[in-house]
């Protein structure tokens, strides 16, 4: 194992957590201001897309980080507009979303460049001069201290503390004279940006062009990590981390032929391993965790 | 069904192609075109309709339970696969057998292996629910983890185990001929077969099981108000056990179209995408049966209807359908495009 478990795996497992951490934590806010949030992958798409069309139409990255964010923040505005004013069943019109969102964005390639596969990549991608290296490890700080923010705001803050009532208990937070309603809003906006920004991480700094099906379930991923956590920020980043780790090391792995007590190990078993750990992992989890207790429901 | 809600999602649609410098009107045309337009149209309709009845009906009879069954399609490609292996199998131990011709010997051949897919999504389906009654796992993370674990299980068994000898596709050995479900002539050659017929059975099986049984009557009951269905006397967490074995086998049925009829062979990646617009499927039909065989024709007819979006127009593509499937969706779940009564 001392191969695969080196300098050169925890830097790839930083990269390939880079868009979960940022989705999950999108996904946290969003979950205990009491709004299930199925439309992480729906949001990541939107982001990812947006973030490459600009990198390509500007060249710039921090401004295709920028729209992406943008980008993330609006189409969360759809999801909360379903979810908090129409009293949609949340988790069947996060599911819709994730549907428009997948069906859109080919859409939308197909009318800007006149194919549907994805955005045309880059000839020379911004990130060569250097610039983009920099840009990378500026997210990815970020993104490893954003849980520990969180966790700051969600318990030390008056607006975290709103946020969690939005979740928690409702009628009390209008009893206060504040309107769940919009306090709600705010965090799945919120999320969006940030999940945005995760799906942007795909298109513009792990690579340099928007793909169907680029975010590949990490949406999905990043939610199954935070339900996984208890809906708390730090330990939801480490679940992303591991996560990513297993992802690395499975990446890494498909190299060559692997035994496990004279049993050759094929590579589709391989591929599946972070999916059967958490698979396993929740199971074994005892007793029902601990949802925010309006998640879902309406005040 | 939700007329408003359509007539939204077609709008937006039609919005959509405007937007991209297409005349709507002839979007519209050939989407009509494509979807009805010939024998042989209609007959392609119902085939992309008859997993979508299966699946509808697997997400509604969850959701009356009050559960979400967001692993159908999982659900689905597991039965696919379990009844190509049922039929490889049984093909390679009475080699007879696979190539009969009379009608007895094929009936059983096919409720073979259509017990083996029913049986293979019941039993995913049976693990979300005992974990969800027994163990207290979210049934949404425990259903896509077991969607990653399908796709990679299943892609093994294409590529290792039952891999074609005559082509490079990702696809197993074709079933033997007995296996194959032969296509309905009124539809100019379609791939329509029984598993059609078989759907609107199952409906009116589900219609039944909700109307007219004890258990179903104790399943509506835990969906409706576990608390009280509790006190009632009725152990909730057998019943939502009960639900997602139900609804996982009715989403296994789903891929016999394909695997036992039109195909003929299971191929990975067969299905688009049947088990999410199952969602959509049983959402607007509110969960009641015969609407789900009406919406299920709805949804059927748009996959059809787009696919020749790609050659037929200059700018828009097939996708304009799932944009349109969206949109219905979420305009269904929101209240401000119900009906006087929403059911």
């Amino acid at each position: 194992m001392s191969a695969i478990l080196d300098f050169e795996w925890i830097m790839s497992s930083l990269r390939l957590a880079l868009p979960l951490l940022l989705a999950a934590m999108g996904g946290l806010i969003c979950e205990r201001s009491g709004i299930v949030n199925i439309a992480l992958e729906g949001l990541m798409v939107a982001g990812a897309l947006c973030g490459a069309i600009v990198v390509h139409a500007t060249g710039s990255q921090p401004t295709g980080l920028f729209a992406a964010a943008l980008a993330g923040g609006i189409a969360a505005c759809v999801y909360a507009a379903f979810a908090i004013h129409g009293r949609a069943q949340q988790v069947v019109a996060g599911a819709a979303f994730n549907m428009l969102a997948a069906g859109a964005a080919p859409y939308v390639t197909k009318a800007l460049y006149g194919i549907s596969g994805g955005t045309p990549s880059m000839e020379s991608p911004p990130g060569t001069d250097g610039s983009g290296e920099v840009l990378l490890y500026a997210t990815t700080a970020l993104a490893l201290a954003l849980p520990f923010g969180i966790a700051w705001f969600l318990g030390k803050t008056r607006a975290g503390l709103f946020l969690r009532f939005a979740g928690e208990e409702p009628r009390a937070l209008e009893s206060a004279g504040i309107n769940p309603a919009s306090v709600r809003f705010g965090a799945v906006v919120a999320s969006g940006v940030l999940a945005g920004l995760g799906g942007a991480t795909l298109s513009v700094l792990l690579s340099s062009s928007f793909a169907r099906g680029m975010t590949g379930g990490r949406g999905f991923m990043a939610l199954a990590a935070v339900i996984f956590a208890g809906w708390r920020p730090v330990p939801a980043a480490l679940v992303c981390l591991g996560f990513a780790g297993a992802d690395a090391a499975q990446i890494r792995l498909q190299g060559g032929r692997h035994a496990v007590f004279g049993i050759a190990l094929p590579v589709q078993f391989i591929q599946a391993l972070p999916y059967l750990i958490t698979l396993v992992a929740v199971a074994l989890r005892s007793g029902p965790s601990r949802a925010p207790r309006f998640l879902g429901r309406e005040s | 069904m939700k007329g408003r809600a359509i007539l939204a999602g077609l709008i937006v649609g039609l919005c959509a192609a405007a937007l991209v410098g297409e005349n709507p009107l002839h979007v519209f045309g050939v989407m009509l075109n494509a979807g009805f337009g010939t024998a042989y149209d209609v007959g392609m309709t119902l085939v992309y309709t008859t997993p979508l009845i299966f699946t509808g009906l697997s997400v509604a009879v969850a959701y009356r339970a009050g559960l979400f069954n967001i692993g159908a399609e999982g659900q689905l490609v597991l039965g696919a696969m379990a009844a190509t292996a049922a039929a490889l199998g049984i093909g390679s131990v009475f080699p007879g057998l696979a190539n009969a011709s009379s009608a007895g010997p094929r009936v059983i051949a096919m409720l073979a292996c259509a017990l083996a897919a029913a049986m293979a999504g019941g039993l995913a389906g049976f693990l979300v629910g005992y974990l969800r009654a027994r163990r207290g796992s979210h049934e949404v993370v425990t259903s896509i983890m077991l969607n990653f674990l399908v796709t990679a299980f299943t892609s093994w068994l294409v590529l290792e185990r039952f891999h074609s000898l005559d082509t490079q596709n990702p696809e197993t050995r074709p079933v033997g001929l007995a296996f194959k479900a032969s296509s309905i002539p009124l539809f100019g050659g379609a791939p329509v077969t029984v598993w059609f017929v078989c759907g609107v059975v199952a409906a009116v099986a589900v219609w039944f099981f909700f109307q007219r049984t004890r258990s179903g009557f104790g399943m509506l009951a835990t969906g409706a108000n576990p608390v009280a269905t509790t006190f009632a006397g009725i152990d909730t967490g057998r019943q939502m056990m009960l639900a997602m074995a139900i609804a996982g086998a009715l989403a296994g049925l789903g891929g016999l179209g394909d695997v036992l009829g039109g195909a003929g062979r299971f191929r990975i990646g067969f299905s688009s995408d049947y088990g999410f617009t199952g969602i959509a499927v049983a959402l607007l039909a509110g969960g009641r049966p015969a609407a789900v065989v009406a919406s299920a024709l709805l949804f059927g007819a748009l996959h059809k209807g787009a696919l020749d979006l790609d050659f037929e127009t200059d700018h828009v593509t097939r996708d304009l359908a799932t944009i349109i499937q969206g949109c219905v969706i979420l305009f269904a779940t929101a209240k401000w495009f119900q009906g006087r009564k929403s059911s």
